[in-house]
């Protein structure tokens, strides 16, 4: 093994760990951007992981399918072929549909919000090893995306871009530590500091604390942005599940159940411009 | 002079298996989680790649496939390229110099990859930043169960690579 350590192969291995020490030394100085490797290596491979995401969520549907049943499909065998073509087209018209309400949704959000400038993007791959669940999207910086950009679904908030590639993206989601927003409670307008937690995180919650000990919070109540950070006021975040107080008894903090269900996301929009964007997220 | 004999059909086989395992690693189509032990499957298999293959291959498999992680995980930069390719080299140089080939020694080397990189993992990303209980959460629920989780699947692939091997006629 002694001659492995004054061999060739042993310096070649010994200069790019150090060279990918440095590069890693060098991104986290600069912040928001994915190594180089993974970036070049990421860009081959995202094609390959969207069609592996296509493939999964084919085989969940036909699995659901199956589990749900399909009574169409089994009572009349004479009318098979007929009900297939039908189905094709029921299909067709689904997606389109599907697609219609998926965009009226944004439109919507759009509508009221019309300073913001949205991006859609597709799921491609999930980080299993990431308890906070951040996911990874198949646009990137030639498609306008840029760290910090919030993403949503209609449903509400999901997270914000914390790294970004050349065509993917890395999303942190509400659940995770690393997003630190004010918000408020949709009724009472009591605000507080959103930000999530492991011990949450478990339970697919996050947390609002710093809220006032004279607040009104109640469960039940709608969590919404309130404009300071990264992200644009008014955009829905979830339900307060359960009120507590915090150790030393100075403020209370809720836990929120975001309206999103992050683990059935497949398609995100990504909001590349909003009034105000950059003011308070440095 | 002896001219190396080449195997394109367990290359391309290697290829897409690695190929496979991280493309399905990171959707949900078959979800193999225990409560939070989610397993990390190309630490094993880079284990019994490693334990029968040349430093060189196992040197680059490693790189590729932590480079390929590192593009989807979030906030770990160079970490599964850097650890993967050591790992890798380690345990190709072990496996060499130091342990038997055998079943034992194979999942011996994946119990002690597998933790190593958990605890690694935790001290880099896990221990600053985070608060305390945050951080013995996942290492205690998340970490731990994970690494022991993640080395079980030495098994299948020390005895798919030990094939492999033996197909080229390298053990």
């Amino acid at each position: 093994m002694r001659f492995f350590f004054s061999s060739r192969q042993f310096k070649v291995i010994l200069c790019v760990t150090l060279c990918l020490i440095a590069l890693s030394a060098v991104c986290i100085a600069i912040g928001g951007r994915m190594s180089p490797q993974s970036d070049v290596l990421g860009t081959i491979a995202a094609p390959f992981r969207a069609a592996g995401e296509k493939i999964s969520t084919s085989v969940s549907d036909f699995i659901s399918a199956f589990t749900e049943g399909n009574e169409a499909q089994l009572k009349n065998a004479e009318l098979e072929s007929e009900i297939n073509e039908l189905r094709e087209q029921l299909k067709d018209y689904e997606k389109a549909l599907s697609e219609n309400e998926f965009y009226k949704d944004y439109l919507e959000i759009k509508d009221a919000n019309p300073d913001f400038m949205f991006e859609a993007a597709t799921l491609i791959s999930r980080d299993n090893q990431d308890p906070y669940k951040g996911f990874t999207v198949n646009k990137g910086s030639v498609n306008g995306i840029s760290e910090n950009d919030p993403v949503i679904t209609d449903a509400g908030l999901v997270g914000f871009i914390s790294e970004v590639g050349l065509t993917t993206s890395k999303v942190s989601t509400v659940l995770s530590p690393d997003v630190v927003m004010g918000a408020l409670d949709n009724r009472t307008s009591d605000s507080g500091v959103l930000s999530g937690s492991l011990e949450l995180a478990q339970n697919g919650e996050t947390k609002l604390y710093n809220l006032s000990r004279s607040c009104n919070v109640a469960v039940g109540d709608y969590v919404v942005t309130s404009g300071e950070g990264i992200f644009p006021s008014g955009l829905l975040i979830g339900t307060i599940q359960t009120i507590g107080s915090d150790e030393y008894n100075t403020s209370i903090y809720a836990a929120v159940k975001p309206f999103v269900n992050i683990d059935e996301i497949r398609a995100v929009m990504v909001i590349t411009d909003f009034e105000g964007q950059g003011a308070l997220g440095e | 002079m002896l001219a190396k004999k080449r195997h394109p059909v367990i290359f391309t086989v290697n290829i897409l298996l690695f190929f496979a395992v991280i493309l399905f690693g990171g959707n949900s189509i078959i979800d193999i989680s225990i409560k939070n032990a989610t397993p990390l499957l190309l630490l094993p298999m880079l284990t019994a790649f490693s334990i029968f293959n040349s430093v060189k291959s196992s040197a680059a498999a490693g790189f590729i496939s932590g480079a390929l992680l590192d593009s989807t995980s979030s906030g770990t930069y160079c970490f599964n390229t850097i650890f993967l390719m050591v790992l890798s080299v380690s345990v190709s140089l072990a496996a060499n110099n130091l342990f038997n080939k055998n079943i034992r020694a194979a999942a011996a080397l994946s119990l002690i990859t597998s933790f190593i990189y958990y605890i690694i993992y935790w001290l880099i990303f896990m221990t600053f930043g985070v608060e305390i209980q945050n951080s013995l959460i996942y290492l205690l629920e998340y970490g731990l169960p994970s690494a022991v989780y993640s080395a079980v699947f030495i098994f299948p692939f020390y005895f798919l690579y030990k094939c492999f091997s033996k197909i080229k006629g390298t053990n």
